[in-house]
């Protein structure tokens, strides 16, 4: 008996620890190990950080040329105390690699399609497009690129930095997202921050809606088109205001129309048109229109809100520079920040850099095509993605003389007709690391001006404030120029004429400094007014800037208390514009008690998306019932081809100006409506949807979140109490919104900071500052900055540190 | 006693090598007590199932208590929307099933030597 029991139980043994060792499959996740997951020695248990103070400690390293101290303040905000720049941004590289590792990884496999290799199957198709953007390959020429010039050295100290961190990394103490699936974290390096920025500039400035439009005008005719997608919001409150009044010089579309009459309808591109809820807002108010007499500036970048949150607050302190702001785990320096003496600012440009061209194709198997009457041979790439429980895919990339052509799985057949022109695939062209470090050491407008030389992409509207009062702002960036309405459509490219003329010079960029009005604003709008002397396309916000504009306009003895409030402010000129007409043609309507409730709500209205406001609701439910029923003309032909939707403004221009408009007849009825049809019927159909529900209140009906970066929902945050909407200044929408709100106002004598965003220093969900500032955003409050001069400063607010020191 | 001292040594031992080898070492630190001891089958289980229980469970407990129950508050939410108690408790089951298992493979080991 006993001969058999040993192997027996050695069998059951080994066969449960084997059970217990390999990921079990649920549905399309994976679940982890259940021995290793569980044991408190290696699996989540460890990453349960103690909510108590950490031990200051001293890490030794041959990398670095000086001592390094870092001091952490009450909310694991990095406080850097180095010799020079090179040691400062090596410790940052270390500590990005120690609080966001996991979030670091996800980006720039994201961005260079190596999601597969961790996740499977299921993002293949998503990695491939990545490829056929040839998005690595632009990194790595960005990085040779950068090599040539002197910032490159911080690149590397920060990649070692990382390095540092990462290499010392022993299983048990991998971030917790890395043991749920089973994945083990690479070395950093220079190649992954330039793909880190492509990320950036994907979300960015990979918009795009030239195959939209080049359906639309086909189908519709160019009359149609330019009546549905106007260039120019009358209402338009530009970047730089313009007192010189708008002549129409709209040039001819004919060409472009010629052109898409020739092609058959595209279905919807590889990537997407626009990404939604991308926007900012940064304003500045001169010493002259502030209480105190110093200049003030705010900033809200509007992203998706991720946890870990995308930014990762440093302070930086060095004999050349003392900077504090946000940095982006992955690149090193400040992103959006002030110093002694000047802060800045970033909101989006618009500027569409991304366009298609027309491949005139000379063979069959599209390997020769035609420019400029002469035969051009196409280029190779092979990519090889590999897969995580599968083969390894192999994709040859063509390219032409504009860019990658770009996918040829179903529905995709006819857009290897098309290649792709994007700004952020050109090798960098100057010493673009630099322009933040220059910008962190600036004292001044020059050195503000001189840092934004060097900087490339994506393009952003660099708001500007300094001790000396003044403030300033600029759209910069390199932005193609193009001929009139080059870009809006697909391009003939067989004439290297159809191409961009080169960049904007950038003394010509759109830019203010010193306005007499004494304030400076964006807010994704248009750069400038139609005056301005290049022509430019791209998507462009309507209502953000009129509202800031409108309240800094009257605001006088500004306070750092009224730029919060402002922050906060979700009235929505959308409303303001629509819902009075709105109510007025359903005044004569016969409705039941729960309808004449809801309309006495909406004409109560302070057109606030707050928090409990059910108007709020029932106006953005009514609206959009209201513009699905009028454009329905071009929704309907979503399933034959991908179209792109009217602005708002449009619509609402078209219910002032006439209400007999032919696209308020609703298609395949035998009447004809007109304005007060549809927006009688569409509050019918809100009014019943609202009758099933029990809450009405804006967040209810707008769900809000802060989602985790791999969307795993229980290190997700769910119900979010906060108000806004996307087209008002707090532009919180379901999952984007306000990322950072940073508020500087520039005393000579002491700069005073205020800032907070969504989420905490920790990217770990195990940690006590995994969420610090979630519940003071929620409630429209901030933190004070600890910013300082010298480290014994901070002796109140420090927790612990970290000594680096030369081994 | 003896029992209650083979306890204690699998916790120190075993503690003791789950700092250098894998999660499974456990069960390396229960087969050499339970081999020592020389109980019958179920004694052997029960040493192995409570010792590694309390080691695996304790360990947990002290790390969620540190913690506050931040990070298993998540994890149970993955889990079911398990409370942070049963998920320690889960964590001692899973630890001494093994425990339970190397602990009748220990005595097995010396019945048949």
């Amino acid at each position: 008996m006993k001969y058999f029991k040993f192997p027996f139980l050695l069998a059951l043994l080994i066969g449960t620890c084997y059970v217990l060792s390999i990921p079990i499959p649920a549905g399309d996740a994976t679940l982890p190990p259940v021995g290793k997951f569980f044991s408190p020695f290696s699996g989540f248990w460890n990453n349960a950080e103690s909510t108590g103070t950490r031990k200051s400690i001293t890490i030794n390293t041959d990398k670095l040329s000086g001592e390094v101290e870092v001091v952490f303040d009450d909310r694991d905000v990095p406080h850097i105390f180095a010799d020079n720049i090179e040691d400062a941004v090596f410790v940052q590289g270390y500590l990005h690699a120690r609080d966001r590792l996991f979030q670091m990884d996800v980006a720039v496999r994201a961005a260079s399609g190596q999601l597969s290799e961790i996740l499977g199957e299921s993002t293949v198709k998503m990695d491939r497009i990545r490829r056929q953007m040839g998005i690595e390959y632009a990194s790595e020429k960005a990085v040779d690129a950068w090599s040539k010039y002197p910032e490159y050295k911080n690149l590397s100290s920060y990649s070692e930095g990382a390095n540092h961190f990462i290499n010392q990394l022993k299983p048990e103490d991998y971030p917790v997202e890395f043991k749920l699936l089973g994945h083990k974290p690479g070395s950093w390096s220079n190649l992954k921050s330039s793909l880190f920025q492509k990320n950036m500039a994907l979300t960015l400035c990979a918009g795009q809606s030239d195959i939209q439009a080049t359906n639309l005008l086909k189908y519709f005719g160019q009359e149609t088109f330019s009546e549905l997608f106007p260039e120019w919001n009358p209402k338009q409150s530009p970047i730089i205001p313009s007192t010189k009044t708008w002549n129409n010089t709209s040039a001819s579309i004919s060409e472009s129309e010629e052109l898409a009459k020739s092609l058959s309808y595209y279905q919807k591109p590889p990537i997407p048109e626009h990404v939604p809820g991308i926007g900012s807002n940064n304003w500045a108010v001169a010493a002259s229109k502030t209480k105190n007499g110093n200049a003030i500036l705010a900033n809200d970048p509007h992203l998706k809100l991720t946890l870990p949150s995308i930014w990762y607050e440093v302070h930086i302190n060095t004999p050349e520079v003392n900077v504090y702001g946000v940095s982006l785990p992955g690149v090193p320096g400040v992103i959006i920040g002030f110093n002694d003496n000047i802060a800045w600012g970033v909101t989006n440009v618009g500027h569409d850099v991304l366009d298609w061209y027309k491949i005139k194709w000379l063979n069959d198997e599209q390997t020769i095509y035609e420019l400029d009457g002469e035969t051009k041979e196409v280029e190779y790439r092979i990519e090889k993605i590999a897969v995580k429980g599968a083969r390894d895919i192999i994709d040859t990339i063509k390219y032409t003389h504009w860019g990658p052509i770009l996918p040829d799985d179903s529905p995709w057949e006819n857009y290897q007709g098309l290649s792709m022109r994007w700004l952020a695939l050109d090798a960098p062209d100057r010493d673009e690391l630099n322009s933040f470090m220059q910008m962190a050491k600036g004292k001044n407008h020059d050195d503000y001006l001189n840092a934004l030389s060097n900087y490339i992409l994506p393009a952003q509207n660099f708001a500007f404030a300094s001790v000396d009062g003044d403030v300033a702002i600029k759209v910069n960036g390199k932005l193609p120029i193009k001929n009139e309405q080059n870009g809006r459509f697909i391009k003939d490219g067989s004439k290297t004429a159809n191409g961009w003329k080169g960049f904007i010079p950038r003394n010509e960029l759109p830019a203010d400094h010193k306005p007499e009005r004494g304030f400076i604003s964006s807010a994704n709008q248009n750069s400038t007014a139609p005056d301005y002397p290049y022509y430019y396309n791209g998507r462009f916000e309507n209502y953000r800037g009129r509202i800031i504009n409108d309240m800094l306009e009257e605001m006088e003895n500004i306070t750092v208390d009224d730029m919060m409030a402002m922050h906060q402010n979700s009235v929505s000129y959308k409303a303001k514009d629509a819902l009075p007409s709105m109510i007025n043609l359903i005044s004569n309507t016969d409705l039941n008690d729960d309808q004449k409730e809801i309309l006495d709500k909406l004409s109560k209205w302070n057109y606030s998306y707050d928090v409990e406001s059910a108007a709020a609701s029932y106006f953005d439910d009514w609206y959009e019932e209201f513009y699905d029923l009028t454009f329905d003309e071009i929704s309907n032909l979503k399933d034959s081809m991908t179209v792109m939707m009217p602005s708002d403004w449009v619509l609402v221009k078209k219910l002032e100006d006439n209400q007999d408009d032919r696209f308020f007849d609703i298609q395949g009825t035998a009447s004809t409506e007109n304005a007060g049809d549809l927006v009688r019927l569409a509050f019918m159909k809100m009014t019943e949807n609202f009758s099933e529900k029990d809450d009405h209140k804006w967040t209810t009906y707008n769900k809000r979140r802060i989602e985790h970066i791999a969307s795993i929902p229980s290190f997700s945050v769910n119900n979010v109490q906060a108000p806004g909407h996307g087209d008002v200044i707090n532009a919180y929408n379901t999952v984007w919104g306000p990322s950072w709100r940073m508020i500087v106002e520039l005393d000579k004598d002491k700069v005073n900071a205020y800032g907070v965003f969504p989420g905490g220093q920790s990217g770990n969900p195990g940690s006590p500052f995994y969420k610090t500032g979630i519940d003071n955003w929620t409630n429209g409050k901030y933190f004070k900055l600890n910013f300082v001069k010298q480290k014994e400063q901070l002796d109140e607010v420090k927790s612990y540190s970290i000594n680096f020191s030369k081994s | 006693m003896k029992i209650i001292i083979s306890i204690v040594a699998i916790i120190v031992l075993g503690y003791i090598m789950q700092l250098v080898t894998p999660w499974w070492g456990i069960a390396l630190a229960v087969m050499i007590v339970t081999y020592l001891l020389n109980k019958n089958y179920w004694t052997s289980f029960l040493v192995g199932f409570l010792a590694v229980l309390l080691l695996w469970g304790g360990f947990a407990f002290i790390k969620d208590v540190s913690n506050g129950s931040i990070l298993s508050s998540q994890v149970g939410d993955l889990l079911q929307g398990l409370p942070s108690i049963a998920l320690v408790l889960l964590t001692g089951v899973i630890g001494g099933l093994v425990g339970g298992l190397s602990g009748m493979l220990g005595q097995s080991a010396r019945e048949l030597i």
